[in-house]
């Protein structure tokens, strides 16, 4: 039933428009793409910290708090869709999201595109790579999608494992592995990203409800069989991108685990179960990418 | 000519017209056709992907890596909306295209929603299958009675979900039996009853929904709907060809028109253009003749003017020419003749009969010739021998009067004096023979008495002889002359006598020999 290839590794190579990634990095970091100067991407994806932010929820323009935990932005490429809820079907749709989104950059996109018209520097980039006059706000998505195609983390100790290094995880982390796909996690966390492309919802053998009673899926199709359905996230460098869940609830991988169990499995794990499985969720750090640097 | 030109130019340039229309017409076809084409292959290439995606949905749905069928599924959904957009870019007035095209764009949509549930589902139930194999082990590993039937029955379940497709067979009775049977249990199992049923119920409960899924996506007919707008883009080319075809035949037939009109009409000006050559050439050989007629013609004229005395008048009797001669003797000028009727040198002397039978013939188209009295500016007479030519045209209608004269009042003149002469001469001659006649009859009366009186002597009677012969001889010149005088006047008579020729010798020798011996 469980085939060997469930988990494949990050390729060690990607291929994308130098040029266009350069852009997209400087567009990324920039935060003049917010409303009032003081927001940009890397702010709540901080790419040095696992790609998203250690907050529970994101601190947006004016400090305004999100009702979502950023999801990381590594490896972003290889989820079915963006956004918890699977609203932006690819990463240049979900770049220019945040940008209007009231808690997060509160600007326009019109606002975007004449501020970085003005800037000499933006506008001849964009005419020598787009070899068109003038910068739409789908040119400034597609250069963000394209800086973030770099921002994948390959070459986990479990990459290395799944490529034929045996040794290179020891026998509690092998048993990690083993439970999790025996316990069933690997049932949805499963793929290049050890999940991303699937939606679950969150409550499977128990009701969940967060704080904001947050619906998820249904936010964008408007079906009530999509209610608390959720993106599968990705649980790759995990470690690092606490807190957990769409609403940051679970603190540690721990308790993350012990509550997947819970609510998405309809299993008890024992505490020696629990942390093996984090040992093996440890063993997907990856390599922060260059372009992160 | 320019008539020709310009029918010769609209087919020449219809013709050009409707060729250049057709291969438009034939490129713009091509092209479409081509486009529909390229969008039938990317059409049928996405029903492939629809599917192989079909395939992984329902065979592969123990594998739980759903990256390919995402990625499949990525990659189907973003040519179906290239294609999409291709499309409505590339084609128009189809509706039924577009029509089907929405629908199916709508199922694929509603499949894709389905899919993802099914893949939820799919991640549950295997959950749950994990652990029911669990379950299933540990009841196996334990040793009471009725863990061993319920493991069988769990085991059947599994297997049936295992070995045959999971929506084959009656799964939800077998679950349902299974859970009575583990609710009415006596003796403890070695496990968490409570954990057992409600995942044999996940497993009855994500059953459902996956048949329901899989009957959600078939009710779709996405792979059906594809055929039929593979259909349409079938008929939609071969609609193309055949518009294409009656578009171009109709301009072919047209431009066979005028290509036929084109030649028609080049050959027609090309004849034409020839047949007035010639006639040109013909006019000109007629205009050169006509040239030397008129040349000769005026020569004509100028000698006729020369020589006569030239009018014209028009029907009514209006001076319309006249020439120098004529001005010369009527002592007009040609300003003072021209548009005024003849009759102003009419002679008020000349007989107003002459002029009525003048009219007559020439208005009966005959030919006038007379003498005619006319007068000078000066009221002088003058007379001119006239000959008046009705002229006539094709029709023998008279279209002018033309008078040629010549000045004869010298030979009347002449004439004149000559008769005057003539008739001096007879009365001369009748004086002077009756002048003569009286003494003459007195020399042949008396020497006729002398030389019958017998006292005459014989020499004297002899010279009395010779004067009577000569006064005789004299008298008979004298008759002769008067006889000349006769037939002049016409009143000859002659006379048959009978005489004796040796008298007549005699009176001649008598006549004669005085002369003949003169001259011995």
């Amino acid at each position: 039933m469980i085939a060997d290839d469930l988990i494949k590794p990050i390729p060690l190579n990607v291929k994308v428009n130098i040029q266009k990634a350069a852009l997209g990095k400087e567009l990324f970091m920039d935060t003049r793409l917010s409303k009032d100067n003081t927001v940009a991407c890397v702010s709540c994806h901080n790419i040095s910290y696992g790609g998203a932010d250690s907050g529970a929820v994101s601190i947006g323009v004016g400090g305004k708090k999100g009702t979502i935990n950023s999801p990381t932005v590594f490896n972003a490429a290889y989820n079915l869709a963006q956004f918890w809820d699977g609203r932006a079907k690819d990463l240049k749709a979900q770049a220019v999201g945040p940008i209007v989104n009231p808690v997060e950059m509160a600007n326009t996109h019109e606002n975007v595109v004449r501020t970085l018209s003005k800037d000499t520097h933006y506008a001849g980039l964009f005419k020598a790579i787009y070899l068109k006059q003038g910068i739409t706000i789908e040119m400034v998505g597609d250069a963000i999608a394209e800086f973030e195609k770099t921002l994948v983390t390959p070459n986990a100790r479990f990459d290395m494992y799944l490529r034929g290094n045996n040794k290179i995880l020891n026998q509690q982390e092998k048993e990690g592995y083993a439970l999790f796909k025996s316990r069933g996690c690997i049932a949805c966390h499963n793929g290049i990203n050890i999940g991303g492309n699937m939606y679950q919802r969150f409550g499977v053998f128990a009701q969940y409800k967060d704080r904001h009673n947050t619906l998820g899926r249904f936010n964008v199709t408007g079906k009530a069989e999509d209610k608390y359905y959720f993106k599968v996230p990705s649980l790759r460098n995990i470690e690092k991108t606490a807190p957990y869940f769409h609403d940051g609830s679970a603190k540690t991988l721990e308790s993350a685990v012990q509550k997947m169990a819970y609510y998405q499995l309809g299993r008890k794990l024992s505490n020696s179960e629990i942390n093996k499985i984090v040992s093996f969720l440890k063993t997907l750090n990856g390599e922060i990418p260059k372009s992160a640097q | 000519m320019k008539v020709e030109q310009i029918k010769f130019f609209s087919f020449a340039l219809f013709f050009v017209a409707a060729v250049v229309v057709s291969f438009i017409n034939l490129f713009e076809s091509i092209k479409y056709e081509q486009k529909i084409y390229t969008l039938t292959g990317q059409l049928h290439a996405l029903r492939i992907q629809n599917e192989t995606i079909d395939t992984q949905i329902v065979h592969d749905f123990k594998k739980q890596n759903y990256d390919q069928i995402q990625q499949n599924w990525n990659v189907f959904s973003e040519e179906w909306k290239n294609f999409h957009a291709k499309l409505k870019r590339d084609i128009e007035n189809q509706p039924e295209i577009f029509r089907e095209m929405g629908d199916l764009h709508s199922s694929i949509d509603r499949k894709y929603q389905r899919l993802l549930h099914f893949e939820s589902d799919k991640a549950v139930l295997a959950n749950s299958l994990f652990f029911l194999l669990d379950i299933e082990s540990d009841l196996r590993h334990s040793s009471g009675r009725d863990s061993i039937k319920v493991a069988d029955g769990l085991g059947a379940l599994l297997n049936n979900v295992f070995y045959y497709n999971i929506n084959q067979g009656n799964l939800e009775e077998e679950i349902a039996q299974l859970i009575g049977l583990i609710e009415i249990n006596q003796t403890p199992l070695p496990i968490d009853k409570e954990l057992f049923i409600s995942h044999l119920r996940m497993l009855s409960e994500k059953n459902k929904s996956i048949i329901k899924t899989l009957e959600t996506i078939r009710a779709q007919q996405v792979a059906q709907k594809f055929e039929k707008l593979e259909g349409y883009f079938v008929k939609t080319i071969q609609d193309e060809r055949s518009h294409y075809m009656i578009v171009n035949s109709l301009i072919a037939f047209l431009a066979v028109i005028m290509l036929a009109g084109f030649i028609i009409t080049f050959f027609k000006t090309y004849r034409d253009k020839y047949k007035i050559l010639l006639l040109q050439e013909e006019n000109e050989e007629k205009h050169r003749q006509l040239m030397t007629k008129m040349q000769l013609l005026n020569e004509y004229k100028r000698a006729l003017d020369e020589s006569s005395i030239v009018s014209k008048t028009d029907l009514s009797g209006v001076i319309t020419y006249v020439n120098d001669k004529f001005c010369m003797i009527s002592g007009y000028t040609k300003e003072e003749l021209l548009g005024q009727p003849h009759n102003i040198v009419r002679h008020p002397d000349f007989p107003a009969a002459v002029f009525k039978d003048l009219w007559q013939t020439i208005r009966s188209r005959q030919v006038f010739h007379g003498i005619i009295q006319n007068r000078k500016k000066t009221g002088e007479a003058y007379f001119v021998d006239s000959t008046i030519v009705p002229i006539l045209d094709k029709e023998g209608n008279i279209l002018e009067f033309m008078a040629i004269r010549n000045d004869i009042s010298e030979l009347i003149r002449a004439k004149d004096e000559a008769i005057a002469a003539g008739e001096s001469k007879s009365v001369f001659l009748a004086n002077m023979s009756h002048e003569l006649r009286t003494p003459l009859n007195a020399i042949i009366g008396f020497s006729q008495i002398l030389m019958v009186k017998p006292d005459t002597p014989p020499s004297v009677k002899n010279f009395v002889e010779k004067i009577h012969i000569s006064g005789k001889s004299l008298l008979a010149l004298v008759n002769t002359i008067l006889d000349f005088s006769k037939i002049e006047a016409g009143k000859m008579e002659i006379h048959k006598i009978t005489f004796t020729m040796s008298q007549l010798m005699s009176e001649v020798k008598i006549l004669v020999e005085p002369m003949a011996e003169k001259k011995s």
